[in-house]
């Protein structure tokens, strides 16, 4: 099993997972992480640390439609190991909907 | 070659090692030695065995001793098979990462009454720790109170209401599968001094609960639960987990054979009992402006076990000065004194989870890498002369694949490993191996 990242971190993109994750399978995109499903291990550290609340376990109902989009996108984007903060406006973005048909980028992260 | 001694092996230990290795391109010695023979600390006896897909972490820990010049020394124990003044001189620094696997005591009369355990013993104990295993012998009673408001106390009820069908595909051992699946157990009552919005409950073992078993929430009648608006401005873990409990509360489970009650603002006085517990005396305790007070009010709950999770300390150590406020040992920054440090919750006192270790370990690498510079001293060699001297035989890493191989091969049915729970068991499976 796995979790998954949800369009709620789309361009909020906070990284308050990375500091909890014991595994670092974060992988960064330019507007928001994909959770590499072959390394996470169900540990749920980082699902009560998100304030877009973006993290969902792999058997919920809402994870369907974001596991092959964690799955690719954690194959090309480079692992992210240390919180960073990407756009100052994160809090503007927070609950917004319709973020993924918008804003989505497969991108990976600048350096 | 700076030669580095690493006295644990659980996630504490082993991020220093990665951190070591990384930051010094290979320019260190590291030995890691455990009393056990098999690894990993509480990832192995700690990590509740239905959440098995965590201790996959080890997979990450395990590749740390493939790498030239870490050894697993397994099998020794520092304090009795060699000093900590001896491993001073033998290596140029020494950090302490032992964890804090004692149980603090609720210090109340009737907390020595047989049906009294620890959570560090009862985890143990489910989880097949050699030191554990003889923990508890008896069936479970019809009641079981659990003190702490934390996950170690969510653990503890969760695994004594779940059946015993769902126990026996996990690496439990199987005298506690048998015991906590088959018991008289109907009702658990999990008892905070606190109320709900200091609980330090994760939403997903709240959850889990709910699966298993039938959980409701009792709160005194006069207090109230903070506002949506309240909730809302709260941290998100704090916010999403009051959520939940208020679910409970609006909302118990129904239809399992066994009940969970999350009791709040209760604080243990007195377990009662003549041979055995029989109850557990609490004090009603009010929220006041900047925590709780006592009302005077006082009620009993019968219960015939009491598991006790509010938290852990250090074991003395060596001499090692004490934290006694933190519950680990005294140091500043990760260092005891120089050449001697401390990681994980040797060093912070039993707090965060397992990533926490990782930052943790990666100051205190950089730190000792600072400060330390070769001495000439004698390292892994010399440790080894030493043993041998004492006629102590060491587990290495080879060892412990194949008790691990061993485990994973002797498992029945849907289990993933059947543990061995002695270090005689262990010695034979080393001493039945090839060199």
């Amino acid at each position: 099993m796995t979790h998954v990242v949800t369009d709620a971190c789309i361009r909020c993109k906070y990284t308050d997972c990375i500091d909890v994750c014991p595994v670092e399978c974060f992988h960064g995109g330019e507007v928001m992480l994909a959770i590499n499903p072959v390394t996470c291990i169900d540990c749920a550290a980082c699902v009560p640390v998100c304030p877009s609340k973006a993290i969902v376990g792999g058997s919920k109902p809402e994870a369907e439609r974001w596991l092959a989009l964690n799955a690719s996108m954690a194959a090309v984007w480079p692992q992210i190991t240390e919180r960073r903060q990407d756009f100052a406006d994160a809090d503007a973005y927070r609950g917004l909907p319709g973020k993924f048909e918008q804003l989505f980028s497969d991108r990976p992260q600048a350096d | 070659m700076l030669h580095i001694a690493v006295v644990g092996s659980g996630p504490a230990g082993m991020y220093l090692v990665e951190a070591l290795t990384k930051a010094s391109a290979g320019a260190v010695q590291v030995d890691v030695i455990d009393r056990l023979p098999t690894p990993y600390g509480l990832i192995r006896s700690g990590v509740a065995p239905d959440h098995a897909s965590v201790r996959a972490v080890t997979q990450r820990f395990e590749q740390a001793f493939d790498k030239p010049g870490v050894r697993l020394i397994g099998a020794v124990e520092v304090g009795r098979d060699v000093r900590l003044a001896e491993l001073r001189q033998l290596y140029d620094a020494v950090v302490l990462a032992n964890g804090c696997p004692v149980d603090k005591r609720l210090g109340i009369s009737g907390e020595n009454l047989p049906g009294v355990w620890g959570s560090a013993g009862f985890s143990g104990w489910y989880n097949a720790h050699p030191d554990h295993i003889g923990q508890v012998v008896a069936d479970l009673p019809d009641t079981v109170v659990v003190i702490g408001n934390g996950n170690v106390a969510i653990d503890a009820a969760r695994l004594m209401t779940k059946p015993e069908q769902a126990l026996a595909a996990t690496d439990m051992a199987p005298q506690a599968v048998a015991l906590l699946g088959r018991s008289r157990v109907r009702k658990v009552v999990l008892a905070g001094r606190r109320g709900p919005a200091d609980a330090r409950f994760s939403v997903k073992e709240l959850e889990e609960l709910g699966e298993v078993a039938n959980v409701s929430l009792a709160l005194p009648e006069a207090v109230t639960w903070p506002s949506d608006a309240e909730i809302e401005a709260m941290p998100p873990a704090q916010s999403a987990m009051l959520q939940a409990l208020r679910g409970y509360a609006t909302q118990p489970t129904l239809g399992r054979p066994r009940d969970i009650e999350l009791q709040f603002l209760a604080r243990p006085v007195e377990i009662l009992g003549a041979e055995h517990v029989e109850a557990v005396r609490f004090e009603r305790m009010a929220p006041t402006a900047d925590g709780v007070q006592g009302t005077g009010a006082f009620f009993d709950v019968p219960c015939g076990a009491v598991i006790t999770c509010i938290g852990y300390q250090a074991r003395p150590f060596e001499s090692v000065p004490m934290d006694a406020q933190r519950g680990g040992f005294l140091n500043h920054e990760g260092c005891i004194e120089p050449g001697l440090y401390c990681t994980g919750w040797a060093r912070r006192g039993p707090s965060g989870t397992i990533a926490t270790n990782r930052a943790d370990a990666n100051q205190v690498a950089q730190r000792l890498l600072r400060e330390q510079q070769p001495r000439g001293t004698a390292g892994p060699d010399g440790l080894d002369r030493l043993l041998q001297l004492r006629d102590v035989r060491m587990a290495t890493v080879s060892h412990w694949r194949a008790i691990d191989q061993a485990e994973r091969a002797r498992a029945e049915g849907a289990a993933p490993r059947r543990k061995f729970q002695t270090l005689a068991e262990m010695r034979a499976v080393c001493d039945g191996l090839v060199a």
